[in-house]
């Protein structure tokens, strides 16, 4: 027992002060990891500010656009609204208070239907037949008893309400009092749709709110020249024509119908507007750069790697995380509205750095830099004897791949204005043209592999694109834009038969000027 | 001395813990240069390679730089540096353990003479250490150098006690087969080594 805890014992005091130095490298990795990870904690408050600013953004707009395209998009509602609540405001004779005041009519409304028999009459003097029953005519009827109503009719009203739409009329306004049943059919019907047909004087005319019954009794207090002979229109049910009224040479021009005009001439021009933005950038090119880094995730190395040696070098290999970095030219057009399509042609280098713990050398004196290509050729059976696998303290590999990328990608534009956001997808096809292995070994060679036979590279490889574009228009002609993004190789960008498997995930953040043809 | 190198011996445990948690590289790179060194061993010991222990190391920094903030102090610094190191050289060996599974031994040879490890020198006892089968290497690792007990052992690795006693004694025979046989490993020491 003795024996054993002093042999135990005896070993724990070999390695109490044992030290071995490490290589430089260990700390660089450290460093690199520690920067990594500042860099992700960065990259999410990032994306948190991010999401803050799309956010505000997207509320900003979504306040702008209901600001903007509320009047225009619901022109009767909003509209006949505020031709009420202009003649409510201008009703002072009149109240709100007086519910059987000026309504249509028992056929128009049951509910106002206690009023239909209240004489109509005139505050104003000079019209002393005017269309409406007010609370206060009953007072006045007997000043004017000539003008009263037996009944009044919804003509009364609708022309009460339509008064200040036409040209001026004489005072003799009344004697167009009629019981025109088309018209009286007209405002009740109108009376029915309440406000949703209150695009037309008549309609306002008609609105059966309590608003719009303090709008006849404004009629009472217009003047004389702002009065018009309501029979003489055609009164219409239903949503009306927004044709740009011609401003009548008269100065005392109908106002509701000028705004009308204004508002569709508006609308008229929005649209122009539109259909512009639409039509441009149609066609564009751009010139570009991009970097960023990659990293195998999901590498593997199969057993069909003769030597452990060729294994772990592999394993180095695969696993390394990179840099990368492109650059080249690109087209783009406008499939629709919101979708583009745009393509290129990139040069591509992806360069990572691996460590080796041997070398290769032959009898010429030629030493080049382990790498699993050139020890499985020496394992070949058709393998140059002279050329030897020698073993030697870790040192670096720099491996640096170049492509020639052709993306296709589609693009849908989330925010199509100056300032734009696009989504885009695609597919590139990477063109391998060859990877050099640069040693940081004293004596050892750099070495460059072409596409071919001979290269543990695919010639030919597809890879996933997915990114976002945010760009800028700077001038008629030019845009500039950031587009992060990444690739990801939907095979293996090593050949099926070396035995190892890598599809390194690139992320990188581009940066293009773009020139927009028209 | 914020902006400049740091020299590493110059600084107190205290200071040296509290510009680490401020996240200060110098800080951080005089800690690594005043533990790498013992460091790399304890993770030759848990490796088969320098390359390994490397990656261990690095990953093993790395996690003490984050971890930091939650150092205590209730024992030592490099105490608590050094069960960093075994956890994570743990962490990576657990791995091929699972391709390796440790078994009970069953024959086990011990030799009948006195060995002693006074005159080695320590790098030829990791070199033994290293060649020990996997499952060895660690129990071994674990019970005769950190001292933990073989049922705490099991309860790392999830194994049976009987498995860690087992394998233990496994180490200890082939350790003691070795240091006979080499005794006259100073000799021999600094040759390259083969692949």
């Amino acid at each position: 027992m003795e024996r054993r805890k002093k042999f135990e014992e005896s070993f724990r005091d070999a390695f109490d002060d044992a030290e071995v130095s490490p290589s430089e490298n260990v700390w660089i990795n450290v460093e690199l990891d520690l920067e990594k990870a500042d860099g992700g904690k960065m990259k999410r408050r990032l994306l948190f500010y991010k999401l803050l600013a799309a956010a505000s953004v997207a509320f900003a707009l979504a306040v702008t656009g209901i600001a903007f395209y509320g009047p225009i998009g619901g022109q009767n509602g909003p509209l006949a609204e505020r031709k009420e609540h202009d003649n409510t405001a201008n009703s002072a004779g009149t109240n709100a208070d007086a519910p059987g005041t000026l309504t249509p009519g028992p056929a128009a409304n049951s509910s106002t239907a206690g009023s239909a028999s209240e004489t109509a009459s005139l505050p104003y003097p000079d019209h002393p037949a005017s269309a409406s029953s007010s609370s206060r005519a009953d007072t006045e009827s007997a000043a004017h008893p000539q003008v009263t109503a037996a009944a009044p009719s919804p003509s009364d009203i609708a022309s009460a309400g339509t008064l200040r739409s036409e040209a001026p009329t004489s005072n003799q306004y009344l004697a167009q009092h009629t019981h025109d049943k088309n018209t009286t059919r007209s405002i009740t019907d109108n009376s029915n749709n309440k406000k949703t047909d209150g695009i037309t004087a008549d309609g306002i005319a008609a609105g059966q709110d309590q608003n719009s019954e303090t709008a006849y009794g404004d009629a009472l207090l217009l003047k004389d020249s702002d009065l018009q002979p309501v029979f003489a229109r055609n009164i219409t049910i239903g949503k009306p024509e927004l044709t740009p009224a011609v401003a009548e040479p008269h100065s005392n021009a109908d106002p509701f119908k000028l705004m009308m005009a204004r508002l569709a001439d508006e609308e008229k021009a929005m649209q122009k507007d539109e259909k512009e933005n639409d039509r441009q950038e149609s066609l564009w090119t751009s010139v570009g750069m991009a970097a960023g880094g990659f990293n195998t995730v999901n590498g593997n190395v199969s057993s069909a790697l003769t030597t452990l040696s060729s294994n772990s070098l592999a394993n180095e290999q695969i696993k390394a995380s990179g840099v990368t970095y492109s650059f080249g030219l690109s087209m783009g057009t406008k499939l629709s509205k919101r979708w583009v399509l745009q393509g290129g042609v990139n040069y591509l280098n992806q360069s990572s750095d691996y460590t080796a713990t041997g070398f290769v050398g032959d009898s010429r004196q030629s030493f080049f830099a382990a790498s699993v290509n050139n020890i499985e050729q020496l394992n070949a059976a058709d393998a140059k004897q002279d050329a030897k696998y020698v073993p030697s303290t870790p040192y670096s590999v720099n491996n640096s791949l170049a492509f020639v990328s052709v993306p296709l990608q589609a693009g849908y534009l989330v925010l199509n204005n100056k300032f734009s956001i696009q989504l885009n997808a695609g597919l590139s096809t990477d063109l391998f043209l060859q990877n050099t292995v640069t040693p940081q070994g004293e004596g050892l060679k750099k070495e460059t592999q072409k596409s071919g036979d001979d290269s543990p590279y695919r010639t030919v490889n597809f890879s996933g694109l997915a990114g976002t574009e945010f760009s800028y228009k700077v001038g008629q002609h030019y845009r500039i834009a950031i587009n992060p993004g990444i690739r990801y190789p939907l095979n293996s960008i090593y050949k099926s038969d070396i035995g190892i498997e890598a599809t390194p995930l690139t992320f990188d953040v581009g940066l293009n000027f773009r020139y927009i043809f028209h | 001395m914020q902006n400049g190198r740091i020299i590493g011996f110059m600084l107190s445990e205290e200071e040296l813990i509290d510009g680490c948690r401020k996240g200060d590289r110098s800080f951080q790179k005089a800690l690594y240069d005043r533990y790498c060194r013992k460091m790399l061993v304890v993770c030759l010991r848990y490796s088969k390679s320098t390359a390994e222990a490397e990656d261990i190391l690095q990953e093993a920094f790395v996690k003490v730089f984050h971890g930091i903030k939650n150092f205590r102090q209730e024992s030592k610094l490099e105490t608590w540096i050094t069960r960093i190191m075994v956890n994570t050289a743990l962490n990576v060996q657990r791995k091929k353990l699972y391709l390796y599974p440790m078994v009970d031994v069953e024959e086990i040879n011990l030799p009948a003479g006195e060995v002693s490890i006074s005159n080695i020198h320590f790098e030829q006892l990791l070199e033994m250490i290293q060649a020990l089968p996997h499952g060895c290497q660690i129990v071994f690792n674990l019970f005769a150098i950190e001292g933990f007990s073989h049922k705490e052992i099991a309860e790392q690795l999830g194994i049976s006690e009987g498995t860690s006693k087992s394998q233990f004694a496994r180490a200890k025979s082939l350790l003691q087969q070795r240091l006979l046989k080499e005794s006259t490993y100073y000799e021999r020491y600094g040759e390259a080594k083969k692949i």
